[in-house]
């Protein structure tokens, strides 16, 4: 009965859970872990409220590109890179949000912040249809 | 009072301040101006319009979440599974029904019985193996096992970041 409830209301729902109840939904059916795979990019940004530092995240993402690259599952990184609001000011891809709790000025000298670029960079290039909705 | 027709063709009337905790309504009692036209509410039944009136009238006088309401509170709002006690026992109810109360809350604007509806669920949810909430939910578990087995790895990892 709860395939009753329309996305948008899954989604209100998942936005009350921690990452591991989130988590422990995605393996009960493939309907529910399509909608939670399409919410990753908003489960990280609660976790981004959560004052997660940008650090721990970007080695995420270098962890999840090596997944993607292991299991054949690039949707999950690709929706990372683009969706991360928050590492937008840190790469200063767009104008950057100086109120932002995790921002500070994107130091390319940085290896971690200069991997995050061309990890971030490559994905896109790599994921054609992100960049047809872009 | 406001007079709302329900999908099954069923009549109720409310005072207008109890009825008008749905925007929804608010805003077509507005469009018809002081007219007494009965307000068609064609995806609610009589069962669920009854509860969902129950808890407007129960809330009557409290301050509605404003519509430009601030982006942090909000986020305050969607993180706290707390439920007051009225509302938890108003939402003891069977799952076929709790699902009802969501869809009509969504519907008719209503964003305090929203949360409650979510919260509920979400408090289900909490702490439950896949299993369980296959259980729960009457979910039929559609994969195969290596890709059941794929997702679980995923979450073990993810768990460990």
């Amino acid at each position: 009965m709860i395939k009753t409830l329309p996305n948008e209301l899954i989604s209100e729902i998942l936005e009350q859970l921690d990452r591991s109840n989130i988590y422990n939904l995605r393996p009960t059916c493939r309907w529910l872990n399509a909608i939670i795979e399409s919410l990753y990019p908003l489960e990280l940004l609660i976790g981004s409220r959560e004052h997660r530092l940008p650090q721990d995240v970007l080695s995420m993402l270098r962890d999840f590109a090596e997944l993607s690259k292991r299991q054949t599952r690039p949707l999950i990184f690709s929706k990372l890179v683009i969706s991360l609001n928050f590492l937008k000011p840190l790469l200063n891809y767009v104008e950057p949000d100086i109120r932002h709790p995790n921002y500070r000025e994107p130091d390319f000298t940085d290896p971690l912040v200069a991997e995050m670029a061309n990890l971030a960079c490559r994905s896109l290039v790599a994921f054609p249809s992100y960049n047809a909705g872009s | 009072m406001v007079t709302l027709v329900t999908s099954d063709n069923e009549k109720f009337t409310a005072d207008k301040e109890v009825a008008e905790r749905s925007v929804l309504i608010k805003n077509m009692l507005e469009d018809v101006g002081e007219s007494d036209q009965p307000i068609p509410l064609p995806n609610v039944s009589s069962s669920v319009l009854k509860k969902v009136l129950e808890y407007c009238e129960h809330h009557r006088g409290e301050p509605l979440p404003a519509a430009d309401a601030d982006t942090t509170q909000d986020d305050t709002r969607k993180r706290t599974t707390d439920i007051s006690e009225w509302d938890q026992k108003f939402i003891t109810v069977d799952q076929e029904m709790l699902f009802e109360i969501i869809l009509a809350a969504n519907y008719l604007d209503i964003k305090s019985l929203l949360d409650v509806g979510c919260k509920t669920v979400a408090n289900m949810i909490k702490g439950k193996t896949p299993e369980e909430i296959r259980k729960l939910f009457n979910i039929v578990n559609d994969f195969t096992p290596e890709e059941e087995a794929q997702i679980k790895k995923e979450n073990e990892w993810a768990e460990d970041r």
